[in-house]
């Protein structure tokens, strides 16, 4: 037993739920109404994919580019900070570098959002 | 006959009334959900024995720094357009204030597929393919060619003076940090073609699978104008390639339809001017950055404007999966 089992379902459990009906009753509806259930199942997904995750993805693209700007601040002042610098052309004598950067980071969001669609090298490692 | 009953099309009926008269009827109504920016209601004019499908286009997203041309001025693109034969729906009459339905218009209904996983994937069209991608093809160069006096009134928007400000201004109305468009708009800014010698020309702007209507013969028409601007002509080759609207066959760059060379045959053939792969790449890459404000733009008015759906919401984080083929593209990993 969890330590919440007397509260059970937990919160995936509930998604999932939520997310396996919607894909039951779509196939009964027009095309319109059908695709609306079929994007709010792929919300679905995506929480659960990021309930599981946790703030992973943040934590590391905070770790990432407090390294490339060599700056502290959290990830979303650094984020702004980056985006400042881009612009200003002050990165540009780094572009691999960052380019580098922003894609394990973007990576890191995808396997969230759609993990199907990454290229084989970024696909997560199944054991 | 719904005119009897309380609907919730006691204005569009009026209005049809006021230009058809009094005896005009509305009927077999239809309201398709698909869509972002517009409210669309399908509806046959009846008058006397006569009927006309038609379709109603209303303004729905009204908002600074919109991306979308009111509607008076993509009527206004497609009365040009239809002028010069161009396959678009023909275009009926424009709503005005004493309809009291704020901006929009009614055109004809075309019949014709657009669903993108039906043009692109099923058996029903695999006969149609090469024949779209010749007509894609020559439909540009056709626009392309379009006497750019006429569309002077596009003038005025901020994509027809510079299309990559105005992309740059809409990211910072957002207000959303988005590195990867940072970079792709630099990227964008330090390889910018050229000026071309000759003016800027007609584009369609949104050109693309799922704005192009399809039977068994080919194309039945072009849809959706809100985009329209005046521009590079590689601008519309790029976004019609863009990956993200290959869907989901990447290997076929003209909307994962087919390759490139007979589109880029029939496009010089056409009269369009000189277009090769590597010519477009800039463009597609302007696309997928476009693609992604647009996301962004979707998930901002559902955020925090109020106009809520799962679709909108979806969008915010789409953009991470267009993020991706941006940042893959830019490190030439995609193509």
């Amino acid at each position: 037993m969890t330590e919440k089992g007397y509260f059970s379902p937990d919160i995936a459990d509930l998604l999932a739920t939520v997310r396996d009906t919607l894909k039951q009753v779509a196939p009964q509806l027009e095309r319109g109404p059908a695709y609306q259930l079929h994007v709010s199942g792929f919300l679905l997904e995506l929480a659960l994919r990021e309930l599981e995750s946790g703030d992973t993805a943040a934590v590391h693209s905070q770790q990432r580019l407090s390294r490339l700007l060599g700056a502290e601040g959290s990830a979303v002042e650094l984020t702004w900070k980056l985006c400042r610098a881009l612009r200003a052309g002050a990165l540009d004598a780094r572009w691999d570098e960052v380019l580098q950067v922003l894609l394990e980071d973007n990576v890191e969001r995808v396997r969230i959002v759609r993990p199907d669609v990454l290229a084989a090298e970024h696909r997560p490692q199944t054991t | 006959m719904s005119d009897a009953r309380a609907d919730g099309f006691d204005d569009l009926r009026a209005a049809v009334r006021r230009r058809f008269g009094a005896s005009a009827a509305i009927d077999k109504l239809s309201v398709p959900s698909l869509g972002g920016s517009n409210r669309t209601v399908v509806f046959d004019l009846v008058e006397g024995a006569a009927r006309r499908r038609l379709v109603s286009r209303q303004e729905t997203l009204v908002t600074d720094h919109s991306p979308f041309l009111p509607p008076a001025d993509q009527f206004r693109t497609m009365q040009a357009v239809y002028r010069h034969g161009f396959p678009v729906p023909e275009p009926v009459f424009e709503y005005d204030a004493a309809d009291g339905m704020g901006a929009g218009f009614v055109s004809a209904f075309v019949e014709g597929e657009t669903f993108p996983k039906a043009l692109v994937e099923s058996e029903q069209f695999a006969a149609v393919r090469p024949r779209l991608l010749v007509q894609f093809g020559e439909l540009l160069a056709q626009l392309h060619s379009l006497p750019p006096a006429e569309f002077g009134f596009l003038r005025q928007w901020p994509d027809s003076v510079d299309a990559l400000q105005a992309q740059r201004r809409r990211i910072d109305h957002y207000g959303e940090p988005h590195p990867a468009l940072e970079l792709a708009l630099r990227w964008l800014e330090r390889h910018r073609p050229p000026p071309a010698p000759a003016p800027a020309v007609f584009l369609h702007g949104d050109f693309r699978i799922g704005n192009i209507m399809a039977g068994p013969r080919g194309v039945t028409a072009v849809l959706d104008w809100e985009c329209s601007h005046l521009g590079a002509p590689l601008e519309d080759l790029g976004w019609l390639s863009t990956r993200s609207w290959r869907f989901g066959r990447p290997q076929l760059p003209v909307g994962g339809i087919g390759p490139w060379q007979p589109f880029l045959d029939a496009y010089r053939g056409a009269g369009g001017g000189h277009a090769d792969p590597e010519s477009i790449r800039y463009w597609q890459v302007f696309g997928l950055m476009r693609w992604t404000v647009l996301n962004i733009m979707q998930a901002f008015e559902h955020v925090h404007r109020g106009r809520r759906g799962p679709v909108f919401a979806a969008c915010g984080r789409n953009t991470a999966l267009i993020e991706y083929e941006l940042l893959m593209t830019l490190a030439g990993r995609y193509d």
